[in-house]
Order: structure tokens, then sequence, then C-alpha cells
């Protein structure tokens, strides 16, 4: 099913300074072809605003009429326990926007941009769907440069199949981490550990959607509230490169990482994205770059560090490069190469401590004071544009 | 290096005796007392654009953040989008506006920070400059500006008594930030550090707590962290004259573009608060050559009475000893040379290896030519200034700061033309 997000209105064209795309310029560029009325809470200014509640019979009221142009649905919750999102479809009933997780107190809210015809509101209870229509009136104002659903189609595709391969890498990864462990080959478990892990800091956001998944996998001693809680890559770390050579202590440890390692991999077989997801991940897979792996935290006890690097690194490039086509499609060429350039250069810094190991990189410990300050201050320069990309993929 | 202590400078020059004078004053100073006007109007701006950045003769404000950038483009072409994109939210700013909306789409990050919003102007200035390796760095000329370097734009090369920390010192590009808001004086340096990430990064910053000195003629002199009136006779930056005298690079300078200029020269002194408080008042005030309390010089009775330099005590001794730091600093022992101080009190908490307060004077400069100006006079300083003792000379940066820029335009336009 092809999903295609339309949370964004139609934008002017963007900075194309390629140095400075994150000049305040930008946002002042947007929502030109605007209908009116003010937007709801987090919705695009100057959007029309329609209200829906959720209710045990779905979505309240039942009919709605709108403009076409911008339009934010606010959704709120009566407080019904059967229903808790609502979405928008056209009449082949693809979705073209939704909000889930609303419940009483916690509103929500999504924008779209309409063109007139007739809609479909879903508001599911369980055995009734589909129970809204929205008329949308008038005549809407075509975006000349709104990113082709075929390329953004393309892009979650390609992800989706990107995600699923680091996945499986992991999974098989972690087995043969497990099984050396369980044969008290502590040698083979340390050299297995960094090429493992990298494979999970690849598509680290994705496991983070999980909720626990992520901390039951990848917690360092000091993000859990108590240490009896404390399970994963590094409490298994911290026994290996402890001194210690039974490898005996790690055992309920490489169990429980490969329930959780073959958990997330069942997940992700059916994950869907959202092209925004993809460029939000990119982002956050950079700041985990500059606030964990520059700086040793992560892999403090055997100091593989730089693979986690890498593996964050080409998780966030190949995101980027799924995303390019769709970018030039819109016009932000120039921000794509911009961005390409910084990612470049970020990598050619990197590849200077490959290492002919079983690792493939040196040691944090190698990594020169001026080294971890230029990485620190190259990453902030990649992740400057690269956070604009989100909301030029959004819709 | 101080060569000499300050107990065996009093020692020498007889100064034991001064100490009765200083008990004689008799002056009882209260907290408020002749500091009425501490702060700066808090909503009025201070025009961006004229002939002269503003930040320099403008009245000096409360607060600073100063962040010096290098520079990780490639060409002058990119050094000049940089500057324009810089000037544009320098403007912007400085006028009490955002770089840009706080709402938008949801999907990307707001334009602006947003830390300033709903604070006032707070006379925010920022001034930019260019340091000497824009010119030239290790005999590379990095963009082909080497051609087009102000002739004074020189390293100012080792002085006596540096103990000089090279990662907070120098840099590509300055940004000097003042306000009578912290909050807006960081903002401004923080949005220009982002929207010119990849273009350039913050090699140091400074902040800045309290102006220490006066910068026009309806200013009262402050103290600084040693408790004295820091800066009493210092230029006024509504002293036309004294303006074109010692601050404003003149028609001699060969490269036009950057007549009407000045150079800025940063200091980071530490002062070793420590040993100052322990030391006694006579003491302290020989060192400085003032009352502490008044702020008189020690041959006078007013804060502004002449600083008589030839004045002796009965025993034929000089009331302002021979190495007060206001003798060896004045115009009178520098062949007449004065500079523009605009510096700021600083803390940055304590000294991790001895555990004693980090805190001094984050010293600010202006002049024509920081060789025969502050050079010149630091090194008479740096030598045998009784100052010495309790205070470092921890960073230094050299920068030319370009004339103003005109509506429309942006800074050191004519470097580019």
């Amino acid at each position: 099913m092809k999903r295609t997000h339309t949370r964004a209105t139609p934008r002017g064209k963007t900075a194309t300074c390629a140095c400075l795309a994150a000049l305040g310029m930008m946002a002042t560029l947007g929502m030109t072809a605007c209908g009116g009325a003010s937007g709801g809470a987090g919705a695009s200014k100057g959007a029309d605003t329609v209200k829906v509640t959720l209710t045990d019979q779905g979505c309240s009221p039942a009919k709605l009429t709108a403009p076409a142009g911008p339009l934010t649905i606010s959704v709120t919750s009566d407080g019904t326990s059967a229903v808790t999102e609502m979405e928008l479809k056209d009449t082949h009933g693809i979705i073209l926007g939704e909000r889930e997780n609303v419940v009483a107190g916690l509103p929500g809210a999504f924008s779209l941009n309409v063109k007139p015809g007739r809609y479909v509101m879903n508001c599911p209870n369980g055995d009734r769907e589909d129970n809204g229509v929205l008329l949308v009136t008038g005549s809407a104002p075509t975006s000349t440069n709104a990113p082709s659903a075929r390329l953004l189609a393309s892009a979650v595709a390609g992800y989706r199949g990107y995600v699923r391969r680091e996945t499986r890498a992991l999974l098989i990864g972690t087995r043969a981490f497990a099984a050396a462990l369980q044969r008290g080959d502590t040698q083979r478990a340390k050299a297995l550990f960094g090429p493992v892990r990298r494979h999970y800091e690849a598509i680290e956001p994705v496991a983070e959607s999980f909720g626990d998944l992520d901390p039951a996998i990848d917690a360092r001693v000091n993000d859990v509230p108590s240490i009896k809680q404390w399970t994963g890559f590094h409490r298994i770390e911290r026994i290996l490169w402890s001194g210690a050579t039974a490898a005996r202590g790690t055992l309920p440890y490489a169990k429980k990482l490969l329930a959780d390692v073959g958990t997330l991999y069942t997940k992700v077989q059916t994950l869907d994205y959202q092209p925004a997801q993809l460029a939000n991940g990119a982002v956050e897979l950079l700041n985990e770059v500059a606030n964990s792996k520059i700086t040793g935290e992560e892999d403090r006890y055997s100091h593989t560090d730089l693979s986690d690097f890498e593996g964050n690194l080409t998780g966030a490039r190949v995101a980027f490069e799924l995303l390019r086509p769709a970018l030039a499609a819109r016009g932000d060429a120039a921000l794509a190469r911009d961005i390409a350039g910084r990612f470049a250069a970020v990598q050619r810094g990197l590849d200077r401590y490959r290492r002919d190991t079983p690792l493939g990189f040196a040691y944090y410990s190698e990594l020169t004071p001026g080294d971890r300050r230029q990485f620190a201050q190259q990453v902030d320069a990649l992740a400057e544009p690269l956070s604009t990309v989100a909301a030029r993929v959004a819709g | 290096m101080p060569a000499i202590t300050r107990r065996q400078l009093l020692a020498a020059t007889g100064g034991g005796a001064l100490g009765l004078t200083v008990g004689g004053s008799g002056y009882a100073l209260g907290r408020h007392e002749a500091e009425g006007e501490g702060q700066g109007s808090v909503g009025a701006t201070i025009p961006f654009h004229g002939p002269h950045q503003a930040g320099i003769a403008t009245p000096a404000q409360d607060r600073l953040v100063f962040g010096a950038f290098d520079l990780t483009l490639d060409s002058a072409g990119e050094l000049r989008e940089l500057l324009r994109t810089w000037t544009e939210a320098a403007a912007a700013m400085t006028a009490g506006r955002s770089t840009g909306p706080l709402t938008g789409a949801p999907d990307a990050p707001p334009a602006d920070t947003g830390e300033a919003v709903g604070l006032p102007a707070a006379q925010l200035t920022i001034t930019f400059g260019l340091g000497p390796d824009v010119f030239e760095r290790g005999g590379e000329d990095r963009f082909g500006l080497a051609a087009r370097r102000p002739a004074a734009l020189t390293p100012l090369g080792p002085l006596p008594g540096d103990q000089l920390e090279p990662q907070i010192g120098g840099g590509d590009v300055c940004v000097q930030a003042c306000a009578n808001d912290p909050q807006v004086a960081f903002h401004a340096v923080r949005n220009l550090a982002r929207v010119g990430r990849g273009a350039a990064v913050l090699r140091w910053a400074q902040l800045g707590f309290g102006r220490t000195s006066s910068t026009t003629s309806d200013q009262v002199t402050l103290r600084n962290l040693q408790g004295f009136k820091d800066g009493t006779n210092n230029l006024h930056g509504d002293d036309a004259q004294a303006m074109r005298q010692f601050v404003w690079v003149g028609p001699e300078e060969p490269q036009s573009w950057f007549r009407g200029g000045t150079y800025l020269v940063s200091r980071r002194i530490r002062m070793f608060i420590e040993a100052w408080d322990r030391d006694t008042l006579g003491d302290q005030e020989h060192v400085i050559g003032r009352f502490k309390a008044s702020g008189a010089p020690l041959s006078g009775k007013q804060e502004h009475d002449t600083v008589d330099l030839s004045a002796r005590d009965a025993k034929g001794e000089p009331v302002i000893p021979i190495n007060a730091h206001i003798r060896l600093a004045g115009p009178a022992s520098n062949d007449g040379q004065r500079i523009l101080r605009r510096g700021y009190s600083f803390t940055d908490g304590i000294d991790p290896v001895t555990g004693e307060l980090d805190a001094g004077l984050f010293f600010v400069c202006f002049q024509r030519d920081p060789h025969s100006q502050f050079a010149a006079i630091q090194r008479r300083l740096g030598a045998s200034d009784a100052l010495g003792e309790y205070i470092q000379h921890r960073s230094s940066a050299l920068f030319a700061i370009p004339p103003g820029v005109r509506p429309g335009g942006y800074v050191a336009e004519g470097l580019f033309n």
C-alpha cells in the first residue's frame, strides 16, 4: 500500500545558498497559498481547521466540509477507549494523513493540502470503519514542486529493504556472538562485538521507535534506573573487557540479547515509514555520533566507538541518498549537493582511522583531541542542513 | 614576568607611608552610592548601519558574549556569502527581531532558536572583525585576499608577561555581541554560529558579565573585579576628534576598503583573586595608582582629577609609584598613545587545577594601529607593571574591524569589490 503522507503545505522554492541553508529565510518562504482561518496547535499557520471528536461511534461529526487548500484536522477524544486514531483517506482507501494515540486530555492534529472532492474519515472502533465524510469545495492552487509521491514511495521502499538487511545481519551476528560466549570463546566474542553492533548502530532510530527494545539492547550503565535492569550489548561488554576470562557471567545477558534482537527482526518485517522519518532518523544518527561516539561514551570498555560511528554515519547517509531524488525533483538539488559534500567530509576524516583489523577501525583511544573536535564540528555542519530535509519531503 | 613584587616595590619607594593618605580620605562608599545608573537602557536599540560598526564608539552595554570563529570554507566568494548572511541576521537581531519565525512547518527546526523572544533589543550591538589568518596563514594566501590586507593586521607577536593558551586565542572572524541582557547577547552569537555552520566553527567564546569601561562621557565609571574604578581616563566614543586621532583608521590606510575601520585586541586577563584579596588596601592602591573608594588618583581627591605623575610626597618619593598601573598605562608614559578600552569582567567558575576562582578581565580595546598602541603599551606594562603580580594575560587575539555597513550592504563589502 502506498501511503502518501501529506502533512505539510506547499512551499515556495527554498533557499539555494549551498553553504548556509539553515538561514531563517526558509520559514518565511513557506505557506503562501493559504486560505484564511488560523491553525490549531502544532498546525501550519494559515491553514483552515476542522475539528473531529473521537467517540465510541467513530468520527463526530460524521460529515464535514472545508475549502480546498491547506487544512488542519484537529482531533480530540471525548473519553472513548474504543477509538484512539483518525485517518483521512481518499475514495480509493489510500491514507492521506492520520493522527494516532489520541486520548482524553491528549489531543492531536495533522495538516494536509486537500483538493476539491470527497474524502473518507475513519475513526476505527474495532467493528465499524469509514463512518465519516469530508467534502472539500472550491479550487486549490496546485503546487508546482511538491515532491513526487512516486519518488518518496521509492525512497521508503529502499529504506525498508535497508533496515531489513541490516537487522538480518545484526541477528546473524548476534547469534554468532552469543554462540561464542556459550563456548566460552571470549576472544572470538570480543572480535565480534564491534562488527555486530555496527549493524544496530546503522538503524538505531528504528529500534528506538519500539519503546523498550532500544534500552534492552543498547543501554549504557548510566542509562538504567537500577543496575539490575541493565541488559544488552554494553552489559556484556563490561564483563568481557573487565579482564574476566570466563564468559559464564554473560550467558543470561547473551540469551536475552538474542531474544530482543529477534523481536526487533520480527517487528521490522512489517514496519512502514514516512519519508520525514527517514530524514529525522538520519539527523538522530548524527546526534548519536556527536553526543556519544566522539566522546567515547558509547563503548567505554571496548573502545570500539569508531566502528559504531561508521554505522551511524552510513545509516544516515543511506536514508539521505534514498531521499535525494525526491529532493532534486522539488528543486532542492543544491541543498542535496551541499549535504552530500558534508557527508563526504566526515567520511574522509573517519576513513583515516580505518585499520586492517577485524573491527576495521582504530580504537577510540587513538582519536586525537584535534580530530575529536573536528569531527564534532563537521557533524554539526552536516546535521544542520540535514535537519531541514524532513519538512521538504513531508508533503 | 613581574620582576619586583609589590612589597619589594613598596619598600623601594618608601610607599608604606602613603598608607596614611589612604586612611585619611575617610570615604565611606555605599553600594549604590555614585553608581546610580549602572544599568543601561534595556529596551533601546543601537543602529546597526552607519559609517562605523556599532559596539565601538557606542555606549558600552552591561553584558558581553564574544565569539571567535575559524573559517571552514574554501574561497573568498564563500566568505562573502557568510558575511552577507551574518549581516542580515545581525541587522535583524540588533533591531530586536528574531532571525526568523518560531512558527512554521512542524517537521522543520524553527528558524530562530527562540530564547530572545519577548526580550527587548537591550541595545544589542554585533561587531564583526577579520583576523590576520584570513589574509595569510602560514605563508599561504588562503582566499586570494593577501593583497587586500589592512596595513597593520600583522600578528602582535609575544609580549612580556604573556602566558597564552593558543586554543582560546586568535581566530579568523570575531563577533563581539554586547547587550544589556545576557541572553540577548548569547542568542546573537548562538544564532550566528548556527546559520554559519559548514562555513565557520566557533574556536573560542567568552562571556563577560559586567562592563568595566565607560565609553561615553555620560557613563559612570564602573569597577573591575579588583574593586577599582577602571577606565576613568578612557577615550570617549562621543569625542569625535579623539576617535579620529586614536581609533578610526584614516586616509593614510593604503587599503581604501578599510578606511573607517579599526583594530580590536582582546586579552583574557586572569586575576589572581585570592592573592589580591589578601593584599592590603594601601598596597592595592599603590599597585593601581588610585584610591580604591573614590577612584581618585593618588595625586588628587576626585575621580576625574588630573593624574599628576610628577607629584612627590614629603620624602620626595613619587606619590604615584613608578610602577603603578596608571602611570605605566597612561599616555604620558606611552608617547601620548591612547586606546579605547571596552572590556568586561568574567568568571568561568574555578581553575580545575588549583580550585581558585577563574575570573578576571576580558580586556577589549580598539585603536588605529595595534602595534604602536596596544602592543607598545603592553610591552611596558608586561615588563614593569606592579599589577603584573596579580594578573596574567592568558589569551590574545587581533582583528581588523571593517568600517560600518550601509543599508543593503554587508560587513567588509569593500574587501570583495
